[in-house]
């Protein structure tokens, strides 16, 4: 998985690319950092299995805890389906 | 948060208890949960058994036909803000009557007003009755899936239902129409540490409620073959009988009593239950059907153990979409299923790699991270049903 961070308008924006799997997530964990305004764009992510959801969850409930904003966009339909099929998609923050 | 958690609970020895047990663990040490009632199934009167921790309540009873009215009883005077049911279809009886009357008590729950989550282990639709042993003629077959049917409905009005396997997401949505099912992981009971290595001894370990559709006599056989190989080669079978199946072990021990090499645990207590693992350099399951996601399969999984299945129904389906890997052989076979485990005897380095993979899919999600999930549905719920 390739992960690129940005700021832009006071946001971090992070860039992922590739599967999210478990495989990835020990990466991810530690390259990813919740600024007080955090965007997950996965446009270039086409696959997710259950501990990048559980990696989600996880950013969503420490974001809340603490007080910072996250925000996940730009969703393939594979990551959207497997997200309506556990719930998140509706609890999750997902921008349209 | 009050949370209430019906389940069975150790030391009784109904299906699904550890899950019940390490779900009331990691539900309890959430900051969101201010309480937890864990409502679990009433022992035996000759077991003898150390006191429960205060939040336990023994309300119901396996094989009672009233278990669903003691629980909206017990539920309703409790009042709590959500309540999780830890359940596979025989959860409440070995008998249909009994069975089917206490799935009633997610629907009660929910007509009290309490957000109600049915965790769902198993599927009627998914089950080989007969080979399960819960249907001896294809007309109680018949009876039995009317049957199913129809407490499948019921269970069905639960606020939410969970179940651990994608397919039983689109089972449910496709011949029931349901909109409120969702797919919640199985999740590793805790997270073991760095991955015990593989020991000297080629010790083959089966561990579970055996009688019903986990059935030894093909691996009795099948260790019978691999002694001709090792006469070191171990099997332990560790567990009891099914409640549905009871005098199974003992009966198998009449008929194949003098095979050596073999060890009966009986129960092993949870505080042993590493122990077993460790020990063992790979983990048959001997399965003529399934009933769903396999608990056993992900504690093979925390201890980087190999696993040597049957190829049938879900469990294979499971192994692939969850990242498992496993040496198969086909049901029934007791020669393919020693040629399978002598694969891994044979090349350690190859078990080691099997091992290794479950160990990594294992840890992947825990079961600490599902509750989290669990606590998301119910929030969205509570605020749904607050006004």
């Amino acid at each position: 998985m390739h992960i690129e961070r940005y700021d832009q308008d006071g946001r971090t924006i992070y860039t992922l690319q590739g599967r999210f799997d478990a495989h990835q997530v020990p990466m991810l964990k530690s390259s990813l950092e919740l600024g007080s305004n955090t965007v997950l764009d996965m446009a270039g992510v086409n696959f997710v299995d259950s501990s990048g959801l559980a990696l989600l969850v996880n950013l969503y409930k420490r974001a809340r805890e603490e007080g910072r904003t996250l925000t996940i966009r730009n969703l393939q339909d594979p990551v959207r389906l497997i997200l309506e099929i556990t719930g998140l998609l509706g609890i999750l923050p997902i921008e349209a | 948060m009050h949370l209430a958690l019906v389940t069975t609970y150790p030391p009784s020895q109904g299906t699904l208890v550890e899950y019940g047990a390490h779900l009331a663990r990691v539900f309890v040490a959430k900051p969101e949960i201010e309480r937890l009632t864990v409502l679990a199934d009433c022992l035996p009167k000759e077991m003898a058994a150390p006191p429960d921790p205060p939040n336990v309540r023994r309300v119901w009873t396996f094989g009672s036909p009233l278990n669903s009215l003691r629980l909206a009883r017990t539920i309703q005077q409790l009042r709590p803000d959500g309540v999780i049911y830890n359940l596979q279809f025989a959860s409440f009886g070995g008998s249909a009557v009994p069975a089917a009357l206490g799935l009633l008590a997610p629907g009660m729950t929910r007509a009290l007003g309490i957000p109600t989550i049915t965790l769902l282990h198993n599927l009627f639709e998914t089950i080989d009755l007969r080979q399960a042993g819960y249907a001896q003629s294809p007309f109680k077959e018949q009876v039995l899936r009317a049957g199913g049917r129809l407490f499948t409905r019921l269970l069905l009005q639960s606020h939410l239902v969970a179940t651990t396997m994608p397919t039983y997401v689109e089972i449910l949505r496709r011949e029931y129409g349901a909109k409120n099912v969702f797919l919640a992981p199985h999740g590793a009971f805790e997270d073991p540490g760095p991955p015990p290595p593989l020991p000297e001894a080629k010790r083959v370990l089966a561990f579970g409620k055996f009688g019903t559709y986990k059935r030894l006599e093909t691996l009795l056989e099948a260790h019978q073959l691999l002694l001709k190989r090792d006469p070191a080669v171990e099997l332990v079978v560790a567990g009891t009988n099914s409640p549905n199946a009871p005098g199974y072990l003992e009966g198998l021990r009449a008929v194949y009593g003098d095979i050596p090499g073999v060890i009966y645990t009986g129960y092993v207590p949870e505080e042993e239950v590493a122990k077993v693992f460790s020990e063992a350099y790979v983990v048959a399951f001997p399965y003529t059907a399934t009933t769903g996601s396999s608990g056993v399969l992900h504690q093979a999984g925390q201890y980087a153990r190999p696993a040597v299945m049957p190829r049938i129904g879900d469990l294979a389906e499971l192994v692939e979409a969850e990242g498992y890997r496993a040496e198969f052989f086909s049901p029934g076979d007791a020669k393919g299923l020693a040629e399978a485990l002598w694969r891994l005897f044979s090349d350690r380095e190859y078990a080691q790699q099997i091992g290794l993979a479950n160990y990594r899919a294992s840890v992947g999600v825990l079961l600490e991270d599902v509750a989290d999930w669990y606590l998301l549905h119910f929030e969205r719920l509570r605020r749904k049903y607050a006004h």
